[in-house]
């Protein structure tokens, strides 16, 4: 599972900088359990869609949807560096990860 | 790359930004004006009647306007209250009196108009019960506001302002009134020529379930306002200016025909169904909002008094922007979260710069798309 694209989405609160994140593949349970390992991680099972949501110690924030190839990312502050870690991280940890799934198809 | 595409709403609830689905008949209008030829010949084409002139008629007379020349076009709400604000002589800015209850597309231009013309602003706030505060008004009008903008409905928690008192107050003291109908039209009777108003603006796409791109502007009388813009007119090409006369003289360039041809048709599905529409409207909305005040935690920025289907509320635990993400991207439940362009209602409100999550309802809007957005805020209430 790659990330394949990231941008910034604007949004009307003063609030900190929000990307949207492509990656590869979709969002599987087993993916979303890899998350536990940069934060602390929020996962509403329950939902029709499952929603989960991680929070680094830094204070990136990551929301998702399970069966989606793509998330939100917050970092207060909006620090460039801040940002590049996280996804160098986020690559890792997901490079590993193994889905069923095949990637959805994108023009 | 987008995100939207992979869930069908369970519930359209973002009426109050975008009036969702369109009215009956819009979509083919706007289909048979961009089909027909007869639609883009244009002004001096030698056609019988332009159809634009049958639009502004249809309007004219929804509103009770005796000169459709009076009614003004223009490409949005934004853009017909900046040709209100932007178009009155500098010397209407020396005062201006507003309220905190005003959207952005009133406060910027109001803004930059009153800068450049170095004057003053006064807000009006809300009082302790979360209405506008009507004795600070009246108190402020003893100032003698050289012009008067209020907001008809807030489109952050649906109260409706009284503003025909507000209105002949601010004209006996001797101030231009401007009101923003975005959020009242189709909700609430408009009657500009009966009220003591001199400048009244909307858009086609909100509560009038009409297409987007195309706004209204009333302009009485007694007001003259310059034209932002100029250039072809399709009548009058010997001038070097842009003619004198109304609407001409604040509609440069080619209208959007299908635009209008689509509000035209909304219009007279409104006309036809207003009372029905508002009926179902007022009650789905109270269903909601009651629904809404059951579910613990839930807080609602709900004021007291006459107010339309626009609920604003907070959910504990989530802030507004990732709740409306969730409400969409996992239950399929449409809504708007922030500060919905209104950034001194949520201080006066307290919900700065966090905003609210905003469920706004229409006459269209069916029961089991209620039920699924209760059933949504629930569970992510738990």
């Amino acid at each position: 599972m790659k990330l394949v694209r990231k941008e910034l989405v604007e949004n009307c609160l003063p609030s900190a900088p929000e990307y949207r994140y492509l990656f590869s593949e979709s969002w599987t349970a087993e993916a979303i359990g890899e998350l536990r390992r940069l934060g602390r991680l929020d996962y509403y099972a329950d939902f029709p869609r499952p929603f989960f949501r991680l929070r680094t110690p830094e204070g990136a924030q990551l929301r998702g949807v399970q069966g989606e190839p793509t998330c939100r990312v917050v970092f207060p502050g909006g620090a460039a560096r801040a940002s590049d870690d996280f996804d160098a991280r986020l690559a890792r940890l997901l490079a590993g990860v193994r889905t069923e799934q095949g990637g959805p198809e994108w023009e | 790359m987008s995100d939207l595409a992979i869930v069908e709403p369970a519930a359209y609830l973002n009426n109050a930004a975008e009036g969702w689905p369109r009215a009956p008949g819009v979509s083919q209008a706007v289909r048979q004006a961009l089909e027909d030829w007869r639609h883009a010949a244009g002004r001096s084409a030698g056609e019988e009647e332009d159809p634009i002139e049958q639009v502004r008629r249809t309007l004219a007379d929804w509103l009770g306007v005796s000169d459709p020349a009076r009614i003004v076009f223009a490409g949005s709400a934004t853009l017909a209250l900046n040709l209100a604000i932007l178009g009155l002589p500098p010397e209407r800015f020396r005062r201006v009196l507003t309220t905190v209850t005003e959207h952005n597309s009133v406060l910027r231009p109001l803004l930059d108009a009153v800068t450049r013309c170095q004057g003053q602003i006064q807000l009006v706030d809300l009082d302790p019960s979360g209405v506008l505060d009507r004795e600070a008004f009246e108190r402020a009008l003893e100032q003698k506001p050289t012009l008067v903008a209020l907001n008809h409905v807030s489109n952050v928690t649906g109260q409706i302002n009284p503003i025909e008192p507000l209105l002949e107050a601010a004209r006996s003291a001797g101030a231009v009134t401007l009101l923003d109908a975005s959020q009242s039209v189709g909700y609430l009777s408009l009657r500009p020529e009966q009220w003591p108003l001199d400048l009244m603006a909307f858009g086609g796409q909100k509560g009038l379930h009409g297409p987007p791109g195309v706004g209204v502007l009333y302009v009485s009388p007694r007001i003259e306002l310059q034209p932002l813009y100029s250039g072809g007119s399709g009548v009058h090409s010997e001038l070097l200016r842009q003619p004198p006369q109304m609407p001409l003289r604040l509609e440069a360039g080619t209208a959007n025909t299908p635009a209008l041809l689509g509000l035209q048709a909304a219009v007279r599905w409104q006309a036809g169904q207003a009372e029905s529409f508002r009926a179902r409207a007022a009650e789905t909305a109270e269903r909601l909002r009651q629904g809404l005040e059951q579910i613990p935690g839930v807080r609602i920025f709900s004021p007291p008094g006459p107010r339309v289907g626009v609920i604003s509320f907070c959910l504990p635990g989530w802030e507004s922007a990732e709740a409306a993400w969730v409400l969409r991207r996992s239950f399929g439940v449409v809504c708007r979260a922030g500060l919905h362009c209104a950034p001194l209602m949520h201080k006066a409100l307290g919900s700065f710069p966090g905003g609210t999550i905003r469920f706004s309802i229409s006459g269209f809007t069916r029961p089991e798309e209620v039920e699924a957005a209760l059933d949504a805020v629930r569970r992510m209430a738990r």
